[in-house]
């Protein structure tokens, strides 16, 4: 499979479901459609579509903005797999290393003066699903979020 | 994603947004809702009613424009989030910096308080 065409490819087998994005503008807007399509086949809705449809943006926009600096084209490979009792999506990359289960939880504002727009990404991704972990194996990033249903 | 902007006095400007605010949600309409939030130096009461999505790019946007807000003197509340939009702003402690109430009348009476 490659992820150089346009569209994204997605590879569906059963309750499982394969996806390859590109490092570009766009693929996340597509990867959003096709993971939602999925998952309503499925079956998945309410808490739990929107839980992985969140897990979904917020890791790939982490992805897209932080891993990869040399402007070559990357692959970011996306497993979804729905069970009866969880939806399980697995982010991997051959960007920098990156584990957002070691990031701190974000300092709490006392004021909107003292807020500081943005960083709630990760903090939402764990406050959505049940679990996370990650893992560097052969040069990439390999991120596991688990969503009860 | 869609914003529509209605005067509801001559102190309080709603803005009104429909759609999903995820991230392309989000660029798409960053600038005009900046932009129609400041103007006339009103209030604003934002309905979230029609928002069936918003993730992080959104809170940073809501805490943008309440900042702005807040520094001019003005007030910046949001009404009527669906409950797993409302799940995500109180994960994010929005209501910590923000007014989030039920519906527009509380919204008003919470720009006019």
């Amino acid at each position: 499979m490659s992820a150089h065409a346009n569209a994204i490819l997605c590879r569906e087998r059963g309750d499982r479901c394969a996806l390859v994005l590109a490092n570009r503008a766009g693929q996340l807007t597509e990867g959003q459609q096709v993971l939602r399509e999925f998952l309503e086949r499925r079956g998945v809705e309410g808490r739990a579509l929107y839980a992985a449809e969140l897990v979904f943006e917020e890791a790939v926009t982490n992805i897209l903005r932080h891993a990869f600096d040399n402007g070559a084209e990357h692959a970011i490979d996306v497993d979804v797999e729905v069970a009866p009792s969880a939806v399980t999506l697995s982010f991997a990359d051959d960007g920098k290393p990156f584990d957002p289960c070691a990031t701190p939880e974000p300092r709490r504002p006392d004021s909107l003066a003292s807020a500081t727009p943005g960083g709630l990404g990760v903090h939402l991704m764990r406050r959505m699903s049940e679990s996370m972990s990650y893992r560097r194996v052969g040069g990439r990033n390999r991120l596991q979020v688990r969503i009860s249903r | 994603m869609e914003l529509d902007m209605i005067d509801v006095g001559d102190d309080v400007m709603k803005l009104v947004l429909k759609g999903r605010l995820d991230a392309p949600g989000v660029d798409r309409i960053e600038t005009p809702f900046s932009a129609a939030a400041a103007s006339g130096g009103r209030h604003a009461v934002v309905d979230l009613s029609g928002v069936t999505f918003a993730a992080s790019m959104a809170i940073r946007l809501f805490i943008s424009v309440g900042r702005a807000k807040a520094g001019r003197g003005r007030k910046f509340i949001l009404y009527g989030a669906q409950p797993p939009v409302r799940e995500v702003l109180d994960h994010a402690g929005l209501a910590e910096l923000i007014p989030i109430v039920a519906d527009e009348a509380a919204a008003l009476r919470a720009a006019a308080g």
